[in-house]
């Protein structure tokens, strides 16, 4: 028997023992079957790009991907925000429309506590918090021209630090003690600590909520809106939390390299915004960097919740959030689903 | 959760106690200490003392430092002094935490960091080495050094004065307890199960004591054995040698049985800690290692005919209609003549039962009772064997000792013994109607003051079976438990379940009966074996039946070590078709092709022809519409349709089939089992592919000929090759066909038909 015989055996020996040590497709973590990435035509929308979907289940996901109210982001015109008039927020966005599907998954992971689906809706946050920056990049800008850069920009991807730089800090909605105790965890909390570590924003728990309501799904919207007068309060060290962080948000704006030379849009700048140089400090990704910051500068927040329904208990929270200092806070909602 | 432990001397002795609600430790140990001074006169030494760590802990560290304290309290009694009991409890606590937190089951790094930094707090210093034995003057001066602090309480003094006065119980949370205790019997519940259960059954707490307080007073005074303990929680992991030699601590949910794979660690609100939940069984409610198990002590075995046993003790299950127990009456003398007929028949306790032999000598006995079921020559010798075997067991459980259930755990060798030798397997071919079987044994189990439980793996099996049962036992208190059914939480004398409710009961039943043991759920479901393994009392029996039983269990059979009866014959007293074998290509490359072999076409004109309703079963969903098309084409003329797990409208496509408005069914592994279509043949195409093993083919093969009017329904396997399960297949339906014209039990005549093809 020849060698070479001697060795292609082997070969194909090693090969099969390490067939049987290389894993698996990964399995959908909702229906359990084989797990796919998403499809081209995926590429330039909405997707979930590291945890394991399948076919099926990536298709069920209602992206909103066009909005039709500026106020909560929704797909329609929206009554109620005229009726409301001005919210405590300035505006809200979600990343799905709540329908049956989504209504299905929730209910595995808030009710039934299947937390392994955790980092699933963190990450459906994400495209998101990707255009919300693009936005609001395009909406602070006052330069027409620089707008154009910036439009041009947020039509791909964001880097992480443009996003960080732009939000200050990420709340969330409280649940009650009780709860918190019977659920174990608070989903819109989770949802917030995972986008801020993704980011690098700090997440703050600022708010509590001081009556233990009941659940708000099976209400009207009128109850609702009573329900939610006065339902949050300041956390305590709320205030201290909101002032120290203001004050290392100041010192970080300004940095040793000033942020407005830093970041001059020109014809290559999409590049640069791409990739950012060395040179490019996070701040200078932030459109009002360098204003005076004494007391102008407002603080910006996301507010994250799971769903969006009427819009009060974001107001709410919004509200008591203000009340918190007497400095200016702006507050941006992020909620996971729009009923 | 959160919980506090606690340890409580008398004199040497001394145990650990768990408890979430502390209030009711203290007022419960303060009135023991004022009933033994009134007893024993005061100063009489041996005082009840308590020491209590005064920090709270998540609640399976809490209880798991309980446990360790009390197996190392019981080791010391042999040892004789060593430590001081202040020492014990820090080091029990200590060893509680590095157990839960030592493994990180798909934790995140940091949450696995904030769970040993928890345990550091506790001062892991020692723990390592204190674990080895090697440090212990380390350890104390861990403790000295007021990392782990005992407080020296006195019962009834401190901190809620109040508590100690001997009233503070009271006779309403004391009958509470042992109501909550009764109905929990059986019962393997999470906490909110088990207060869903209590409030369903109408119980209200006294004043102002909660569940929590009911639960914990029923655990201290031990009523009806009920123990509380952590729903997840590391377990002394024996298997393999090396195992035995250094035993290894592993997280296990203690419901469904569990183990690391199917457990993930998040930081948990309730606990504060990063606390393990179980994947496994989170639809039937999370399991959390923060959160409790209810374990209600197990239901006492039935000493009598009169069923009086656990009737007296709980108070939903004596809805027992006098006039049953007065009907079926079922003198102990047959029992021990039954039993006297086999041992003189050298039937061993442990062995086999052979029909042939239970049936002499259980006939004559169990003849009158058995008369109303009208059951074919076939199913009642097999159903005698149960019987026998079934009192059989009682009789041995009885004697061995009157209440087997509340004496200690029985050493591991003999449980797994008695698991072994409780069960019965019933072998009965596709058609034999199994179902009119079982009513005889739990009539049986029912007269003699027993529960009866059949699971079965589908919903529908379920409810079919609902009224069926109802009809056959009028008087009885029957429960039927699917996801989401109403009567969740009662009790009955029979109780049909699906198998995942199995995970809600432990050791509730004196008759089990399992149908369908190989059919999918249980295929491959470790969870739920473990649960149908559990629901059985200590002496009681389980039945399984299976018309194709997995290979490890006709192993089992083969070998002489599982009891069986078999049923070989169909209830019309037919023999099984025995199917032909037809070489036909792929279905793929008949589809690729665009042609059907002529024999194959030619087979099922002539099905078409004789009337009857054809079943083409395939391996893929996807392989169902290509040759739908495929058929349709082929000139055949009749209506055609396909289905699949897929299909929408599959309900009313099968009806459709029933109806004979489809004549021809293209379908998956679906319609294996279950379905019964009269006067109808089965074509299983591919039949040498992956996805059908012996089971499977010989499942699709008893759809055909199960009615009485056309008993000779035709099979054929249509492959290109010939498989080792189509071998196997055949070779067990003509075993089957044998063994039913040598016991006679097929018509006379009646010879079975070879059709060559």
């Amino acid at each position: 028997m020849s060698a070479g015989r001697w060795r292609g055996w082997l070969e194909q020996g090693s090969n099969r023992l390490l067939a049987l040590l290389a894993p698996g497709p990964a399995a959908c973590l909702l229906c359990g079957r084989q797990a796919a990435a998403p499809g081209p035509q995926e590429a330039q929308q909405s997707h979930v790009r590291r945890q394991p979907l399948c076919r099926g289940c990536r298709e069920a996901i209602p992206w909103i991907e066009a909005i039709n109210c500026y106020c909560c982001g929704r797909t329609i015109r929206c009554p109620d925000c005229v009726r409301r008039g001005g919210a405590a927020f300035v505006w809200s966005r979600s990343a799905v429309r709540y329908d049956a599907s989504m209504r299905a998954w929730l209910a595995a992971y808030k009710y039934r506590g299947e937390e392994r689906l955790e980092p699933l809706f963190a990450e459906m946050l994400e495209p998101v918090l990707q255009r919300m920056t693009a936005e609001l990049l395009r909406r602070l800008e006052t330069s027409p021209k620089r707008a154009a850069v910036v439009a041009d920009v947020a039509g791909r991807q964001l880097p992480a630090a443009a996003i960080a730089a732009c939000w200050d800090g990420i709340a969330y909605v409280p649940v009650s003690t009780a709860r918190l105790r019977e659920r174990g965890f608070n989903q819109a909390q989770r949802m917030a600590a995972l986008l801020g570590r993704r980011y690098g924003i700090p997440v703050l728990p600022l708010l509590v909520r001081t009556r233990h309501t009941l659940k708000q799904s099976g209400k009207s919207r009128w109850s609702r809106l009573r329900d939610m007068q006065a339902l949050f309060d300041a956390a305590p060290e709320a205030g201290e939390r909101l002032a120290r962080l203001r004050q290392s948000r100041a010192k970080a704006r300004q940095g040793p390299d000033s942020p407005r030379t830093a970041w001059r849009p020109g014809p290559d700048a999409p590049h640069a915004a791409r990739r950012p140089g060395p040179d490019a400090s996070p701040a200078a990704w932030r459109p009002d960097a360098g204003e005076p910051s004494a007391k102008g500068q407002p603080l910006r927040l996301l507010l994250v919740d799971d769903i969006y329904t009427t819009g009060s208990t974001l107001d709410g929270c919004a509200d008591a959030l203000r009340r918190i200092s007497d400095l200016p806070i702006e507050i941006y909602g992020l909620t996971w689903a729009r009923a | 959760m959160r919980g506090w432990v606690y340890t409580v001397a008398r004199g040497a002795e001394s145990e650990a106690w768990a408890t979430v609600v502390p209030k009711l430790d203290q007022a419960y140990w303060a009135q023991q200490r004022e009933l033994r001074r009134e007893s024993a006169g005061a100063g009489s030494g041996d005082e009840l003392r308590m020491l209590v760590y005064e920090h709270s802990l998540p609640l399976g560290a809490a209880l798991t430092a309980a446990e360790l304290y009390n197996d190392a309290e019981q080791g010391r009694r042999h040892a004789g002094a060593g430590i001081g009991q202040q020492e014990r409890l820090a080091r029990s606590i200590a060893e509680a935490q590095r157990r839960l937190a030592a493994e990180g089951v798909g934790a995140v790094a940091d949450l696995r960091r904030a769970s040993r930094d928890g345990a550091a707090r506790l001062g892991s210093g020692y723990l390592g080495a204190g674990h080895q034995g090697a440090a212990a003057t380390g350890a104390a001066e861990t403790i000295a050094a007021g990392i782990v602090r005992l407080r020296y309480t006195e019962p009834g003094s401190a901190p809620v004065p109040e508590i100690g006065r001997r009233d503070a119980l009271g006779e309403p949370l004391r009958q509470a307890a042992e109501a909550a205790a009764a109905l929990l019997r059986g019962r393997a519940l999470l906490h909110e199960e088990a207060i869903a259960l209590l409030t369903n059954a109408g119980i209200a707490t006294p004043g102002s004591w909660g569940w929590d307080a009911v639960l914990q007073l029923a655990a201290l005074q031990r009523c009806s054995g009920l123990r509380l303990c952590a729903a997840v929680a590391a377990q002394e992991d024996a298997r393999g040698w090396l195992r035995r030699l250094r035993p290894q601590h592993r997280l296990q949910c203690r419901r469904c049985g569990s183990g690391r794979e199917q457990l993930r660690r998040t930081r948990c609100a309730a606990c504060g800690d990063a606390c393990a939940y179980c994947e496994a069984c989170l639809n039937m409610g999370k399991a959390r290692a923060c959160g409790l198990l209810v374990l209600g002590g197990a239901v006492p075995a039935a000493s009598s005919s009169q069923g009086a046993v656990s009737g007296a003790s709980d108070s939903l299950g004596s809805g027992r209609g006098a006039s049953i127990t007065d009907a079926l009456v079922f003198e102990s003398s047959d029992l021990n003549r039954m039993s006297e007929a086999r041992a003189s028949h050298g039937v061993a306790a442990f062995g086999a039962a052979s029909g042939a032999v239970a049936s002499v000598a259980a006939e004559a006995a169990a003849d009158a009772p058995l008369q109303r079921w009208g059951l074919s020559p076939a199913q009642r010798a097999a159903t005698v064997a149960a019987l026998a075997f079934m009192l059989e067991r009682q009789a041995l459980a009885l004697s061995s000792g009157a209440a087997p259930v509340l004496s200690a755990p029985s050493p591991a060798f003999l449980a797994a013994r008695d698991r072994a030798s409780r069960d019965f397997l019933l072998w009965a071919v596709t058609g034999a109607g199994k179902t009119e079987m079982i009513f005889p044994l739990i009539e049986a189990a029912l007269r003699r003051g027993g529960r009866a439980l059949v699971a079965t793996p589908r919903r529908d099996v379920v409810l079919e079976l609902d009224p069926r049962i109802r009809k056959a036992f009028p008087e009885a208190r029957v429960t039927t438990l699917y996801g989401g059914s109403p009567q969740r939480w009662e009790r009955g004398q029979i109780t049909l379940a699906t198998t995942h409710q199995l995970l809600r009961f432990a050791g509730a039943f004196e008759l089990v009966i399992v149908d369908e043991l190989d059919a999918f759920p249980y295929h491959g479901d470790p969870m739920l074996h473990a649960a149908a393994d559990r629901v059985c009392t200590p002496g009681g029996t389980r039945i399984l039946l299976s018309a194709t039983p997995p290979p490890s269990l006709q192993r089992e059979v083969r070998k002489g070590r599982l009891a069986h009866a078999r049923v070989p014959v169909r209830y019309h007293r037919h023999p099984l078709p025995e199917p032909a074998v037809l070489a036909v290509p792929a279905v793929r490359a008949l589809c690729k092709e665009r042609r059907l072999p002529r024999r194959l076409t030619t087979a099922l004109r002539e099905s078409l022809e004789r009337g009857a309703q054809i079943f083409v079963f395939v391996q893929r969903i996807r392989d169902v519409g290509p040759l739908v098309a495929l058929l349709r084409a082929a000139g055949l003329q009749a209506a055609m349709a396909g289905t699949s797990s897929k299909d929408e409208a599959r309900t009313e496509t099968v009806q459709a089939f029933r109806q004979r408005a489809v004549r021809l069914l293209v379908t998956t592994t679906i319609l294996e089992r279950g379905v019964t279509v009269p006067r109808s043949d089965v074509f299983i195409l591919d039949a040498d592919g992956p996805l059908f093993d012996a089971s499977s083919l010989v499942q699709m093969a008893g759809r055909a000929g199960r009615a009485a009017d056309d008993p000779h329904g035709r099979v054929y396997f249509c492959s290109p090759a010939r498989s080792r399960a189509q071998h196997a297949a055949i070779r067990q339906i003509r075993e089957m066909n044998k063994l039913a014209k040598r016991r006679g039990y097929l018509i006379a005549d009646d010879a079975p038909q070879r059709r060559k093809k």
